[in-house]
């Protein structure tokens, strides 16, 4: 008994050959833990679930503001009409240039982010890596609406900035970009770029040192092993980033309630109004539902892109090795 | 022959590098860019001038003491020290190990208790009682929502490392969703949900405010998400035989659960709620939504603010939450570092991957 006993916590010791334990004390002991995700699994069906599932379900529906009902919805005659009206010009437009305004956005964090999170990993020493990497982090994880009203202060028309930029001679006039598209611009990038920069730091540090050093014995330049070793092999990270910065920013209303004016709107800040100013939950619900579909659409895209791009590199790739055979 | 091929790349390293240069004043660039508002905000918040976004030339400390009733919030910031020190050191006289470990989280409870009851539940700090109902509420709300996601999260994550089994994958889905969905979305369906509802989430429960209910719920999704997926990170490089031992001892799953689970995710637990503490504070999109009358937090007061001319008190306020961030972040770093955790698992666990 006591060997038997002895074996099996030496097989275990491993993750993967977990299964290979004896399955009656598995039973003793893992069916507690199981129940102990159950107050998780209700929370979130009954918070998360069956909330959206509701705007889904809304988003059917006539508005009804007339007094004695808490809920502005009636749900007698579901129609369609909500989506037509979120699909007019008007609410169109704001769509498209929160779209135009988030991929924009996500694609210049990447390309801002991304030597930073380089430089992180390849060219500072431990030291360092630990205390640049918290003046990414303390930024990004306070006050996000501080910081984005903040951005009134050096963008201002009359401000120090707009008033040196015309001392230099940069500028004649003052700047004006405040209460506009290229204010939320400007404040999206800087609000999204430390969660670009964290997971693409995560994603190059764990790439094997091995891996590189090995390209460059093969006799790869630099330029050779960052585009065929490390940059495929942060493709996760990269793909992390995306959905961390992109996502967000397409739900955005801060920013563009802060900082856009009338020109600058965006679906975040529209949603929210239906349902605080205009009161018309179901046009604010399609909205919502219309929002998430874009977001998959654009991924969607983004990812097939990614992947053909891939696909054919890996075809060029495979022929050049039969050549060299 | 390979001798020569592994010392090479060593050999060229001391040249110079001018990418890493290039690199570095890019890098020296985006930081000073990262902190260019936040910096901007502490200067602001002693402007002698009447806002917030318009610079006066002039620096005073005029709306700090607006804000906060100078006198009695040092002296709640001196009893709550004392109160801390003497549990520290009555936790290293003692001799008791659990005492030891536990006196400086004792002595921050009590600490937080005590002064609560002298100045009628933070209230007698502030002059501006708007902004201090708002940052109390925010306070109120954040505790709520982390001790929530940290009951769930522990549970959920310990689950999930544990237990090979077909839940796994549509819960790990779920998740997923959580952490992705844009929050505009939870915003306005847990608004509609609540006001569906009803119960205590229109009328209150007890002496806690409805507001302040939906603040916890609204709050609690996405920090216990992420505290699941921190804790279930923390167990995957475990393995199970201290568990089977304690079963094989004849100990029973609870008792195993609190003797030996419980201690191997105490860091986690721990640093994804301070976590889950930072986030909250922070939240806008969901408080914005859900919060009523009365209960607004900071973020909502900041919004409402903005509509007319930001008073630079604003500042003084949001200047006190950075340091509180900053705290937090880095007992968050210490926590994990002290459990062994890489620069780049903490970086991981921050960026919620």
């Amino acid at each position: 008994m006591g060997a038997a006993t002895f074996v099996e916590g030496e097989v275990t010791t491993g993750v993967a050959l977990r299964p290979s334990a004896g399955p009656p004390r598995r039973r003793r002991l893992r069916a507690p833990s199981f129940s102990l995700a159950i107050p998780s699994i209700l929370w979130y069906v009954f918070f998360f679930v069956l909330p959206i599932l509701l705007i889904v379900w809304y988003s059917f529906g006539v508005k009804n503001t007339a007094s004695g009902t808490s809920v502005p919805v009636t749900m007698t005659h579901p129609t369609l009409q909500n989506y037509r009206n979120a699909f007019s010009p008007t609410f169109f437009t704001v769509f498209k240039s929160t779209l135009k305004i988030s991929i924009l956005a996500t694609t210049l964090c990447f390309v801002f982010g991304f030597p930073v999170a380089y430089f992180l990993v390849f060219k500072v020493s431990a030291k360092w890596k630990s205390i640049m990497l918290a003046l990414v982090v303390v930024p990004s994880f306070t006050s996000f609406l501080i910081r984005t009203l903040a951005w009134r202060i050096p963008l201002a028309a009359n401000g120090e900035v707009s008033k040196w930029l015309q001392d230099v001679g940069i500028l004649s006039g003052p700047i004006n970009v405040l209460d506009t598209r290229t204010a939320v611009q400007i404040a999206i990038i800087y609000n999204y770029l430390g969660f670009m920069i964290l997971p693409l730091f995560v994603a190059l540090d764990r790439i094997d040192g091995h891996m590189r050093e090995a390209s460059k014995d093969l006799g790869a330049n630099r330029v050779r092993t960052f585009t065929q070793v490390t940059l495929p092999l942060a493709g996760p990270g990269i793909a992390a980033g995306v959905l961390l910065t992109f996502i967000p920013m397409c739900g955005d209303f801060v920013t563009a309630t802060l900082l856009g004016g009338t020109s600058g709107n965006m679906i975040g800040a529209m949603i929210d109004s239906q349902f605080h100013v205009g009161q018309n939950w179901p046009l604010g619900s399609a909205m919502a539902v219309m929002m998430i579909g874009a977001v998959l659409i654009v991924l969607g895209i983004g990812a097939a892109l990614v992947f053909g791009v891939q696909h054919l590199l890996r075809r060029r790739r495979h022929i050049d090795i039969r050549v060299a055979a | 022959m390979t001798a020569a091929q592994l010392t090479a790349p060593k050999a060229n390293r001391p040249q110079r590098d001018g990418a890493k240069i290039a690199m570095a004043i890019w890098a020296t660039i985006v930081f000073t860019f990262l902190f260019i508002p936040i910096l901007l905000v502490i200067r602001h918040s002693f402007n002698r001038g009447g806002s917030l976004i318009v610079w006066s030339h002039h620096y005073s400390t005029r709306w700090w003491g607006k804000l906060f009733d100078v006198h009695r919030t040092w002296n709640a910031i001196f009893v709550f020290l004392i109160i801390v020190v003497v549990a520290w050191v009555i936790g290293r006289v003692s001799g008791v190990k659990a005492l030891r470990t536990w006196s400086i989280p004792i002595g921050v409870v009590l600490g937080v208790i005590v002064v609560g009851e002298r100045t009628h539940g933070y209230a007698d700090m502030f002059n501006e009682s708007g902004l201090g109902l708002a940052l109390r509420n925010s306070f109120t709300a954040a505790i709520g929502g982390t001790l929530i996601a940290v009951l769930l999260g522990g549970l959920a994550g310990v689950a999930l490392a544990r237990r090979i089994g077909p839940w796994n994958k549509p819960f790990m889905f779920i998740l997923f969703l959580i952490l992705v969905t844009p929050e505009i979305m939870d915003a306005i369906a847990l608004l509609g949900w609540f006001v569906g509802v009803g119960g205590p989430f229109n009328h209150g429960l007890g002496p806690i405010k409805d507001g302040i209910l939906r603040l916890w719920v609204g709050q609690s999704l996405y920090t216990s998400a992420l505290v699941t997926l921190i804790v279930r990170a923390r167990l995957a490089g475990l393995d199970e035989s201290l568990e089977e031992a304690a079963a094989d001892l004849g100990a029973p799953p609870a008792r195993a659960f609190r003797q030996i689970t419980l201690p191997l995710i105490s860091s986690a637990l721990v640093a994804g709620g301070l976590l889950s503490f930072t986030l909250c504070l922070d939240n806008t999109i969901i408080a914005n939504s859900v919060s009523t009358a009365g209960t607004s937090t900071f973020p909502v007061y900041v919004i409402g603010s903005a509509k007319s001319t930001t008073k630079p008190f604003v500042g003084a306020a949001a200047v006190v939450l950075f340091g509180i961030t900053v705290m937090s972040l880095w007992f968050v770093y210490s926590v994990l570092k002290r459990s062994g955790d890489s620069s780049s698992k903490i970086a991981s666990t921050l960026a919620g991957t």
